[in-house]
């Protein structure tokens, strides 16, 4: 295909297997060791010269122009045959989704520094394309979604290098964007070319000269330069005010519902025991409690005092605050007399009979509370609220799951509680909605506070205080939470390269302009998906996303993280297909999925998606493979999408969208909320699709770190499927907040004994149990003796949850062959290659996908 | 006639103890057939019968007494206020001329029974304690309140509530901290809401929604029980309360006055009170350090620079608040009165706390009203802890009860040539329209019954009567009129208990000398003032003083003996005699003459006059005063500027203030210091003598009065000066004698006088 274009030359790109040369890719990234970092010298002979020394040529032209045209001509002679596979007739190759994404191939000269840290890293930030295609037109031949997914606020994991800080802000004059690896140095170095908009901003002194050392820098050391996710610590011109600290209101729910459950102890001696994980390196947190029935209670403690004091309002007809001050109490300061409140938090209430609930009232007072402070508000319901403009009328679901009614039970019933979060979102006022037990509490309603504050949702429907593993999640999840270095009064700022355009965003937040997202309390796990248009043909080889979220730490520092996305962009059909991030589209589909049923009926949602995926294969077949139209008994998709119909196939089982009249509308959704919420690599796995593993033939370094990184290793994962569950065996089926461990009728007693010391299947209990340590609390040192496997899957579940960045502490339920047929049920909905009444099984859904691609017409 | 004598047999005090005939010689006889009742008058020597009174068959409800005719053999008795036989019960068969029931022994026409109804809860007391006061105030109140615990009964329940900005209702009962129920001060919360904002009273179980289980729980878990707790049970938890008190945190600017919400304060009280212990005995003890600055019955905006109501203003109508507030605390009042619960307000303020507005709080439900400068000070201290006074200790040595009775119905009867007019004191109508009600009203009228919330020993009415007799209808010579008193109350013990006073008046031709001879000029004054004090409330002063004149006129017309245009001829009868002198006193008292008062003052003037027996309130309207000098016992002297001589130390005593004036000569004698020396011992004695007599007045009195120390010339000498008859006056002639210049423009006594017989001689027009 010739190219018009007179830059095509620079937008080609690299063949898998292909490419000797240095290039600069995601997973090259990974594999460089930190300690490589900067070494200009290695890479480029002559290095760079001093900046002020500006005589000197201009960088990087001659080489880097050279390498590029080498590259381009290496593909054009790209054929389709070496990424396409056949599918029918096999599994689906669930490895695939431990993989990283398909390499971003920038052309060499596109960062200003060679550094291996200019790829943005997909847990920041993921293309659901890593090729852009230039026009509008073949992306749409292509049928594929454009999209961003970001986790702007991600926390540092165990083994990354933290983010480098900048304390140094340079941005374009015209559009603001920050100093990049992607920016170029024009003039001799005197002038930087913006990567966004191509104005050329004077460079800054302080880029070569430290004034206050009176010493000369090295520029291209510059983190801002070398890594595609920097924070820059925030001069006084990016605050309104000074810093905010952590403020957190708990409104915890005591009425009789939730006394029945016991709420009320537990969650005083969760946040007891969590009060030294919230985070208040400064002594500056502040903390208030307000308990809820159909009185507010509030609480009052004077610093240093060991007594709360306990104000009862009940005249509830338009909110005030019994007391100007210690309402809103400093952590430190009065942490005695907040110590002896969340102790005795189950006697005060205790015998507690009122049935109301004033949560309306009490966000009101929430909210005076933190008049213009702003801070996280943490909702804690156990029944509905029944007092006040937001309360809610009791729905009856029963008849309508199943029915084209059911969406309309995912509807809030009145708009009180966005317009409350919208407003809160102004004054820097965040909600969590922790939802515990079964009454029906119309979470679609309640969680409208979340949702647009940039909160999160907990629901946790089968939580009794006398059940120790649903206490144990409920706190560990809850403590966690509270744990979370919250990026307060933040704001998320998404810009791109010329002719893209930002259309619909997804997750939890208040759209404050089209690139403007209100976080009012940013968390380290929420991400946030948007879907991209091409407005004018991309003319440039390369194209940038760039993210800011300014925000304060916890630590009172306003900082600004910016992370930095480079994508190549070409006219090649093949490549745009090649480079697909299945991972990446199936998680924006699904949150575009349920945004849709949110918006519309469920059945429309499924029905989109099924039909994305139709499209996208049937595109694919069209332009890209020989037999373009007719039947075929094959069906061709390209690598990158091999999983991209099991995909499809297990988000219409996954409880966010699942068919059916099984599925009560509080259950999904608080899942719905997940799937807008988690990150791409935590909702497609094992959120959407979970990991099954055998435990009766455990290969024997399983369980164990692994010898070179210490890591655990992982035994085999078994496909989906109840093919899989064999009647002698034994099975861990894990999707993050739920542990199955599933026994086969005959399994071996000795394998019962060794797992979880009980005599044989039938002694095993049934149902919700906590997986027990049988190392005595050692499992650090060694397995005991006969408890190999026991410890083995302990370590295995560590790493699972490892995994899923400690965001769940799920319980186990123990699923016997012929145990519960609810847990069975359960178990099953999770096996998502099999039959079910929702959905077909997966061989039944490919062959439907290829009679309908052969007959051209879905 | 022996006055005193009747009065400490039945506490009863007559304006007439022969009563004219007929309606028109009753008019003309001007002071109306009244009597001042002290219901519950001590009488330690008559202890209670412990049995059911026998009563006369319904509508009557006479009680049976001395003045019934009995038939012992037919086992019956004639209802001398209806004429009805009555059957005695069966327990009375054994009766017999020789063996009577004490109810019908002469000497019993005051009786007491014990009922054998018991109050289901015992008295309450709910102090409402404002906390907009400064620290040592606060400090000071604190102390007192904690030290009421140990004066109450184990027994009693108590309560709290403090506001300021806000209002807090204080749980008692709740053991995981300090808990308290906060409503909002610029709200009046009726009693519906405060029920529901407490959970408290029967609806709270019925709730839609509501657990079953519910029902089976124990009814303590939604009863006011949370709040109002014996004093046995709580004094710990409510003594760490009070002691953690503290002013109100809300901030308040310089120039503003703190947010103080006594009126929502109040509401929370009685809404509390009305729904918990609906007719149980108790009483709402309200202080206050300070006027109402927002909500309901508010009686001055927050901003200093706006002043507090004067009298001025209240006549000019320029005031904002002030009907608002009084309609407000009227209607307080009416609901605590109507659910039989007292009010009290304890003012600690130098600038007025409102009493004006809140008075009927008082008034209404036989509340006390103590105006002191500061909580700090004895007078508040000491008044606040007689409140607790109780009885002497039984012969078993058991604690006394309270002197004190609560949720009190007064009845009258009386014989059909009577009717009743209306009471003057601290109750309200218990709207009990009975053949005996006349139409004409004097005080609470239209009502044979008045509900009196809280009844102390001295707590005393003044019930005014109509002869309805006709000219024509003659009655049987040796006829008398007959007035039966029944109270009902609540002892401090919780045992019900009714006192029945059964008196009986001989009737007379309107001719008769007998009539003259049975004026009681003291209790007649005392009738009067209250009726002239009842009209001030709602009339012009002038218009009052003008009636008093007239009625004053009348009676000397009536009563003196004189030629008619002569003057000098004028004379009273000594029955009469000191009549003119207590009604110019009256005249000049702070009761009408209320322009030197702040409203406070007045309300707190009036209210002690509605209360008190006749004694006390003959010193309230002309105080007495006694001369100590070297020649002979110490004597009662005139009020009169004449009496204030260099030698002499005098006491005054006008109720509200106990003082002891130097002359000028003891003085310096004092001040040298001879009283130290020995032969100068009868300065000392004289110097003595008063204190030791002043303390004697303090004993009794209720609030404690202000006690003023001071010389001849002092400033302090003021007090006594304004009480004094200005015969000396620098524009009298009468310049001889020993006494003082009196700086007034007041009328003197004797000018006064001149006047009236003047008036007095001339032919009636
Ligand atoms: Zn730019
Ligand atoms: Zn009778």
């Amino acid at each position: 295909a010739s190219d018009p274009d007179p830059n095509a030359s620079q937008g080609a790109f690299f063949v898998p297997g292909a490419v000797q040369q240095p290039i600069m890719s995601a997973a090259a990234a990974q594999g460089l060791s930190p300690q490589g970092y900067p070494n200009a010298q290695g890479m480029h002979p002559q290095g760079y010269p001093p900046p002020l020394d500006t005589q000197a040529p201009a960088p990087m032209a001659p080489q880097m122009a050279d390498l590029s045209q080498q590259f381009s001509q290496m593909g054009v002679g790209l054929n389709p045959a070496e990424y396409q596979t056949v599918l029918l007739g096999g599994k689906p190759q669930l490895i695939m989704l431990d993989e990283a994404p398909p390499a971003i191939k920038l052309p060499a000269n596109a960062a200003c520094v060679p550094s291996p840290y200019a790829i943005c890293p997909p847990n920041h930030q993921r293309s659901t394309l890593n090729a852009i295609p230039r026009t509008d037109k073949l992306l749409k031949k292509t049928k594929l979604p454009f999209g961003l997914v970001m986790t702007p606020f991600k926390s540092q994991e165990q083994g990354e290098e933290p983010i480098p800080v900048v304390s140094e802000i340079v941005r374009c004059r015209r559009c603001r964007t920050y100093v990049n690896p992607f920016v170029q140095f024009v003039e001799g170095g005197r002038r930087w070319k913006c990567n966004l908009c191509a104005l050329t901003n004077d460079v800054p002194l302080i880029f070569d000269y430290d004034s206050a050392t009176q010493t000369n820098k090295n520029r291209w050391q510059r983190p801002d330069l070398n890594y595609s996710v920097v924070e820059f610590v925030a001069p006084l011109e990016y605050m309104v005010r000074p810093p905010m600290p952590p403020v957190y209101v708990f409104i915890i729910d005591v009425s009789y519902a939730s006394v029945q459950l016991g709420a009320p102890g537990v969650i005083g001696q969760t946040i007891l025991s969590a009060l030294d994980r919230i985070p208040n390196v400064d002594n500056r947190t502040k903390v208030a409690f307000i308990a809820v029935d159909s009185s507010l209670h509030y609480f009052q403690v004077r610093p240093n005092s060991t007594e709360p004091q306990q104000l009862v309002v009940s005249d509830l007809d338009d909110i005030f605050l019994p007391s100007p001050t210690d309402l809103l109490l400093n952590l430190h300061e009065c942490r005695q007399g907040i110590e002896t409140l969340l102790s005795r938090l189950e006697s005060m209430f205790k015998t507690n009979h009122s049935v109301g609930n004033a949560l309306c009232p009490a966000i009101q007072a929430a909210q005076k509370l933190l008049g213009t402070l702003g801070g996280k508000v943490i909702v804690m319901q156990a029944s509905p609220p029944t007092i006040g403009e937001g309360k809610v009328e009791p729905r009856t679901e029963g008849k309508d799951l199943g029915t084209a009614r059911e969406s309309d039970l995912l509807r809030p019933q009145n708009a009180w509680y966005k317009t409350v979060a919208a407003e809160c979102s102004r004054t820097q006022i965040a909600f969590d909605t922790v939802f515990i037990g079964q009454q029906p509490m119309d979470i679609p309603t309640v969680s409208c506070l979340a949702r647009y504050t940039g909160g999160s949702v907990f629901y946790y429907p089968s939580f009794m205080a006398t059940r120790k593993p649903e206490v144990d999640r409920f706190s560990q999840e809850f403590s966690n939470h509270l744990s979370a270095r919250v990026a307060l009064e933040s704001v998320l700022r998404v810009r791109a390269s010329k002719g893209l355009r930002m259309a619909s965003y997804y997750g939890n937040f208040f759209l404050r302009s089209m690139d403007l997202l209100a976080l009012p309390n940013g968390l380290p796990n929420h991400s946030y998906a948007v879907d991209i248009e091409i407005e004018e043909t991309l003319t440039s080889p390369v194209v940038y996303f760039q993210t800011a979220l300014l925000h304060t730490t916890a630590y009172g520092e306003r900082r600004i993280r910016v992370a930095t996305l480079a994508l190549p962009t070409t006219e090649n059909i093949h490549t745009v297909f090649h480079h697909a991030d299945q991972v990446a589209i199936a998680s924006l589909l699904s949150r575009k999925a349920v945004d849709r049923a949110l918006a519309a009926k469920l059945e429309d949602a499924r029905e989109a998606l099924q039909y994305k995926a139709l499209e996208i294969i049937g595109a694919f077949k069209t332009e890209c493979t020989q037999s373009s139209s007719g039947a075929t008994t094959q069906l061709q998709i390209p690598r990158s999408l091999q999983l991209l119909p099991f995909l499809t196939l297990a988000s219409l089982k996954h409880t966010s969208l699942r068919g059916g009249n099984n599925v009560p509308s509080a259950l999904r959704m608080s899942a719905i909320n997940s799937i807008l919420t988690l990150p791409a690599e935590q909702g497609v796995q094992p959120y959407t699709v979970a990991r099954l593993y055998s435990l009766h033939d455990l290969p024997p370094q399983a369980g164990y770190p692994d010898e070179q990184t210490g890591i655990t290793v992982l035994p085999p994962r078994l496909s989906l499927s109840a093919e899989s569950l064999l009647p002698y065996g034994a099975y861990l089926l894990h999707d993050g907040s739920d542990t199955f461990l599933w026994f086969g009728r005959d399994v071996n007693p000795a394998l019962c004994q060794a797992l979880l010391n009980v005599q044989d299947v039938r002694t095993i209990p049934s149902g919700v149990i906590t997986f027990p340590d049988l190392s005595s609390g050692s499992s650090a040192d060694g397995p005991v003796a006969g408890f190999e496997l026991n410890f083995q899957v302990n370590n295995i579940l560590r790493r699972l949850n490892d995994l899923c960045h400690n965001l769940w502490k799920p319980v186990t339920y123990v699923c016997k062959e012929e145990g519960e047929p609810v847990l069975r049920m359960w178990m099953a909905q999770r096996l998502a290659e099999d039959m079910d009444t929702s959905a077909p099984s997966y061989q039944q859904f490919l062959s439907q996908i290829r009679d309908k691609v052969n007959r051209g017409s879905f | 006639m022996d006055f005193e004598g009747i009065e400490d047999q039945d506490g009863v005090r007559c304006s007439w103890n022969v009563l004219p005939n007929t309606r028109i010689e009753a008019t003309r006889s001007v002071v109306p057939v009244s009597t001042l009742y002290t219901p519950l008058k001590e009488r330690p020597e008559f202890p209670p019968v412990m049995y059911e009174p026998v009563m006369c068959k319904a509508p009557c409800r006479a009680v049976l007494n001395p003045y019934c005719q009995i038939d012992v053999r037919g086992k019956l008795w004639i209802c001398p206020f209806c004429l009805q036989r009555n059957q005695f019960p069966p327990h009375y068969k054994d009766i017999s001329a020789h063996n009577l029931p004490p109810e019908l022994l002469p000497r019993f026409t005051t009786i007491e029974y014990g009922l054998s109804r018991q109050s289901p809860v015992a008295p309450v007391f709910m102090f409402v304690v404002d906390i907009c006061l400064e620290d040592d105030e606060l400090k000071a109140l604190k102390d007192s309140l904690i030290l009421a615990l140990s004066l109450l009964p184990p027994n009693a329940l108590v309560g709290l509530i403090t506001f300021g900005t806000m209002v807090q209702l204080h749980e008692l009962g709740y053991q995981d901290c300090p808990k308290s129920y906060v409503f909002r001060g610029s709200k009046d919360y009726n009693a519906k809401q405060v029920q529901e904002m407490l959970g408290i009273g029967s609806g709270i179980r019925n709730q839609p929604g509501a657990p079953h289980q519910q029902q089976n729980l124990p009814q303590q878990t939604f009863g006011a029980d949370r709040f109002v707790q014996s004093v046995e049970q709580c004094e710990f938890t409510l003594t760490s309360i009070l002691e953690q008190l503290q002013r109100d945190p809300w901030p308040v600017a310089n120039d503003k006055r703190p947010l103080r919400s006594t009126g929502a304060a109040m509401s929370v009280a009685v809404g509390m009170m009305e729904s918990a212990f609906p007719n149980a005995g108790g009483r709402i003890m309200l202080f206050c350090g300070g006027p109402a600055t927002q909500g309901p019955g508010m009686v001055v905006g927050p901003e200093l620079k706006e002043p507090i109501r004067s009298h001025h203003d209240i006549e000019k109508e320029t005031d904002r608040y002030y009907r608002k507030a009084v309609k407000f605390y009227e209607g307080m009042a009416k609901r605590s009165a109507a659910s039989g619960h007292a009010i009290d307000i304890f003012s600690g303020c130098l600038d007025q706390v409102g009493l004006a507005e809140m008075k009927y709080l008082v008034n209404w439900t036989g509340g006390s009203m103590v105006l002191t400068d500061s909580f700090v000070t004895a007078i508040f201290k000491q008044s606040f802890q007689r409140v607790f006074e109780k009885e002497e200790k039984d012969e078993k040595e058991e604690p006394g009860h309270l002197l004190m009775g609560f949720n009190a119905t007064l009845e009258v009867q009386t014989t059909k040539e009577l009717k009743v007019c209306g009471l003057i004191g601290p109750g309200i109508s218990a709207n009990k329209k009975t053949a005996i009600v006349s139409d004409t009203e004097i005080g609470i009228g239209n009502t044979s019954a008045w509900r009196l919330a809280a009844v102390s020993p001295s707590t005393t009415v003044g019930i005014y009567f109509e002869v309805a007799n006709q000219q024509s209808q003659a009655l049987q010579p040796g006829s008398r009129g007959l007035i039966q008193f029944v109270t009902t109350y609540q002892h401090s013990s919780g045992q019900y208990r009714m006192r029945v006073t059964t008196i009986a008046r001989s009737w007379a031709e309107g001719s008769s000398p007998e009539i003259p001879a049975s004026f009681d000029q003291e209790a007649a004054a005392v009738l009067m003032s209250r009726i002239a004090v009842f009209k001030a409330e709602i009339d012009e002063t002038a218009d009052v003083l003008r009636w008093l004149d007239r009625m004053l006129i009348r009676l000397c017309q009536k009563f003196g003996d004189y030629r008619r245009d002569d003057a000098a001829s004028f004379r009273l009868g000594p029955n009469f005699s000191i009549y003119p002198q207590f009604m110019y006193h009256l005249r000049r008292s702070q009761f009408l003459q209320v322009f030197n008062s702040s409203p406070d003052e007045t309300a707190f003037y009036r209210h002690c006059l509605y209360r008190e027996d006749t004694s006390n309130s003959l010193t309230m309207i002309q105080p007495s005063l006694m001369s100590y000098g070297f020649e002979g016992a110490p004597a009662p002297v005139q009020l009169d500027s004449m009496s204030m001589k260099n030698d002499v130390v005098l006491l005054l005593d006008t109720f509200f203030h106990i003082l002891i004036w130097h002359g000028e000569t003891i003085a310096e004698w004092r001040k040298a210091g001879y009283h130290e020396q020995p032969e100068y011992e009868n300065l000392k004695l004289l110097l003595e003598a008063p204190v030791q007599d002043a303390q004697g007045l303090l004993v009794e009195r209720m609030p404690i009065p202000r006690y003023i120390v001071c010389d001849q010339n002092g400033s302090q000498a003021r007090f006594l000066v304004s009480k004094l008859n200005p015969s000396t006056s620098y524009n009298s002639a009468n310049q001889y004698g020993g006494g003082e210049a009196v700086l007034t423009d007041d009328v003197n006594f004797s000018s006064f006088m001149s006047v009236l017989k003047s008036l007095a001689v001339k032919a009636a027009s």
